[in-house]
C-alpha cells in the first residue's frame, strides 16, 4: 500500500532533502552504517542520527545553543518578536519556561480535557456522522481540527468559527514549513513575514481586548501573569508570547493525530490490544509518536568544536538532530522499526524533545491524542482504511504525518 | 543501590540501580509510569516523588532551581523531590519513595 519507500540506492551526497516526499527510514538505516554523523550539504549542517547523541546536544545548552539565540532581526520578526518563549535563553527563558508549565500542569490539562477537548471532539464526530455516508478522511474532518479549534478556546478566541480555523491551520503550516528551512532564502525569509504578520493580525485583536476585559483564558493570563515584565508588558510582548503557544497547540499535535491514527489502522494487534483495554492507549500514543513523530528535525549550533560520533565538529557550525533516525536506533531500541505497546520505559524517545527546551504543552498533546483514538474507536464502528480510495503517505520533511487517512466504517 | 517504589496506584516495586544515575533514570528505565519529560536537566516536574520522611533529611536540601520547578508540581509536600535531582549512590542503598500524582504520561 505505502509506494512512497525509497526504493533504489541514492548515490548522490547526503541530504535529509534527498527524502522529502518519501518515507525516510530505510535511507537513514543505509547512512547509520558509515556513523553516527554525517555532513548535509544541502542543508549546512552535520546531521546525528543516533539517540544518545541527540539527547546529549539537546541535554546541553550550555554546549550547543538553540540557533535562535543569535538569530537575525527578520528571524525575530518572523516568530513574532524578542519574547516568544523560543528566543530567550538562560534564566530568562527559564522563567517563561515556568509559565507555559504554569498554564499546562496535569490538573489543568484534565480541566481542559472536559472543557475543550471534548467539545471540540464532539462537534467533529457529530459531523463525521451527520454526512451519513460510512466515510471520512480522519485528517482532514477530524484530527486536523482539533488542535488548532483547542488552542483558539485556550486562547479564548471563537473555536467553532470554521473558517478561522482553516485559517490558524493553514498559516500555522506556512510558517512551520519556514521555520524547517532553517530560513535559509530571501524569498522563504519574506514569506515568512508576511505570514507571521498574518498570524499577529488573527491574534492582536483578542489580545488588546484581553488587556480591558480580562476572562479565564490563556491571553489573559499572559496579561496578568508573564513573568518579569509586570506593568510594562507591551502588547508586542504579548503578541510574542502567544505565538508560540499558539504555534505550539495548533500545528504539531495535528500530526500526532494523524500518526496515531494510522499506527491504530494499520497495525492489527497494536488496535486489539487498545480495543482490548484502553489502558495500553497511552502506550500506542507513546510508539506511534516514536516511530513517526511531528518535527523530523531540530537544529542546533555548536558554542565550540567538539566531537560528536566521531566527527570533529567545527564552533558555530550547525547541527541537524534526526530525531526521525534517532528514534529508530537499533542501539537504543530493540526491533526499532516494530510498534511494541511493552516498550520500557514507553516515554523515553525524542519526539517531544529533551533537555531545557522539551515540548511544554506535552500534557495537552497527549490529552489530544488519545481523547482523538478514543473518539474514533467508540464511534465509528468496524472503522479501517477505505481500500478504493488514496492511500497515507509519509509526505513532506520537517512536519509529517500519514495523510490522508480515508477511511469507511459501518452506520 | 536498591531503592522501593510505590507507584500512584500503591503498587511497591524494588528497582536496582543498574546503569542509572539519578533515582529518576531508575524509576523511568525500570519502566514504571512518570513522564520524566526533560531527561533530568531541572526543566520539568514530571518526576515528582516523595521521600520517605525516614529519608528526606539525608539529601541534600533542593535548591531553588529545584524549589523553583517544584512549584508546578502537583499536590507538593514538605517531602517533595525532583527525582532527577536523587543521584544514585550506595549510602542512599534501600530509599523509599513514593511516585507523586501528575507525574504519568
Amino acid at each position: 500500500m505505502n509506494t512512497n519507500v525509497t526504493t533504489s540506492i541514492d548515490t548522490r551526497p547526503f541530504s535529509i532533502k534527498n527524502v522529502e516526499d518519501l518515507e525516510p527510514w530505510e535511507y537513514y538505516e543505509t547512512l547509520r552504517g558509515n556513523g553516527p554523523v554525517a555532513w548535509d550539504e544541502q542543508m549546512n549542517a552535520w546531521a546525528i542520527l543516533d539517540f544518545e547523541e541527540c539527547a546529549y546536544v539537546e541535554m546541553n545548552e550550555d554546549k550547543f545553543r538553540h540557533p535562535y539565540q543569535d538569530a537575525p532581526q527578520v528571524v525575530v520578526d518572523i516568530k513574532g518578536g524578542g519574547r516568544n518563549i523560543t528566543l530567550l535563553s538562560g534564566e530568562e527563558h527559564m522563567r517563561m519556561r515556568r509559565f507555559f508549565l504554569k498554564l499546562m500542569t496535569p490538573p489543568l490539562v484534565e480541566g481542559y480535557r472536559s472543557k475543550h477537548i471534548a467539545p471540540v471532539i464532539g462537534l467533529l464526530m457529530k459531523r463525521i456522522l451527520a454526512k451519513g455516508t460510512g466515510k471520512a478522511d480522519l485528517t482532514t474532518e477530524f484530527g486536523d481540527q482539533i488542535p488548532p479549534r483547542v488552542i483558539a478556546a485556550l486562547l479564548g478566541m471563537p473555536w467553532q468559527d470554521d473558517d478561522m480555523v482553516a485559517r490558524i491551520l493553514h498559516l500555522h503550516e506556512e510558517i512551520m514549513e519556514v521555520i524547517g528551512t532553517g530560513f535559509a532564502s530571501e524569498e522563504i525569509r519574506q514569506k515568512g513575514l508576511r505570514v507571521s504578520k498574518d498570524i499577529n493580525d488573527m491574534l492582536l485583536p483578542f489580545i488588546r481586548d484581553r488587556k480591558k476585559n480580562p476572562q479565564d483564558d490563556f491571553i489573559s493570563r499572559v496579561w496578568s501573569e508573564a513573568p518579569e515584565f509586570g506593568d510594562d508588558l507591551t502588547e508586542e510582548d504579548v503578541v510574542a508570547i502567544c505565538r508560540e503557544l499558539f504555534l505550539g497547540g495548533a500545528d504539531t499535535t495535528v500530526h500526532g493525530i494523524a500518526n496515531v491514527l494510522y499506527l491504530l489502522l494499520t497495525n492489527d494487534e497494536i488496535r486489539q490490544s487498545v480495543e482490548a483495554d484502553r489502558k495500553s492507549l497511552p502506550a500506542a500514543v507513546e510508539e506511534s509518536m516514536r516511530l513517526f513523530g511531528s518535527v523530523m528535525y531540530r537544529f542546533r549550533v555548536a558554542n565550540d568544536d567538539c566531537n560528536l560520533g566521531g566527527v570533529e565538529v567545527k564552533k558555530n557550525q550547525r547541527l541537524i538532530l534526526l530525531h526521525s533516525a534517532a528514534n529508530r536506533d537499533p542501539e537504543k531500541f530493540g526491533c526499532p522499526h516494530m510498534a511494541d505497546l511493552t516498550r520500557r520505559p514507553p516515554t523515553d524517545h525524542l519526539a517531544f524533545n529533551k533537555g531545557p527546551r522539551a515540548c511544554v504543552g506535552i500534557g495537552l498533546a497527549r490529552a489530544e491524542m488519545r481523547d482523538a483514538v478514543s473518539a474514533v474507536l467508540d464511534n465509528l464502528p468496524d472503522v479501517r482504511l477505505d481500500p478504493s480510495a488514496a492511500p497515507p503517505m509519509f509526505k513532506s520533511l520537517f512536519m509529517r504525518s500519514w495523510r490522508p487517512l480515508n477511511v469507511v466504517f459501518e452506520t | 543501590m536498591q531503592i522501593t517504589v510505590f507507584d500512584q496506584e500503591g503498587t511497591t516495586h524494588t528497582i536496582v540501580a543498574d546503569k542509572a544515575s539519578s533515582v529518576m533514570e531508575m524509576i523511568r528505565d525500570y519502566g514504571l509510569p512518570i513522564s520524566a519529560q526533560c531527561g533530568g536537566c531541572l526543566s520539568c516536574a514530571t518526576c515528582h516523588v516523595y521521600v520517605d520522611p525516614s529519608w528526606i533529611d539525608r539529601f541534600p536540601v533542593a535548591d531553588e532551581f529545584e524549589e523553583a520547578m517544584l512549584e508546578l508540581a502537583t499536590e507538593l509536600r514538605p517531602e517533595s523531590r525532583l527525582s532527577c535531582q536523587l543521584k544514585v549512590d550506595e549510602k542512599f542503598d534501600g530509599l523509599i519513595i513514593t511516585l507523586a500524582p501528575g507525574t504519568e504520561f
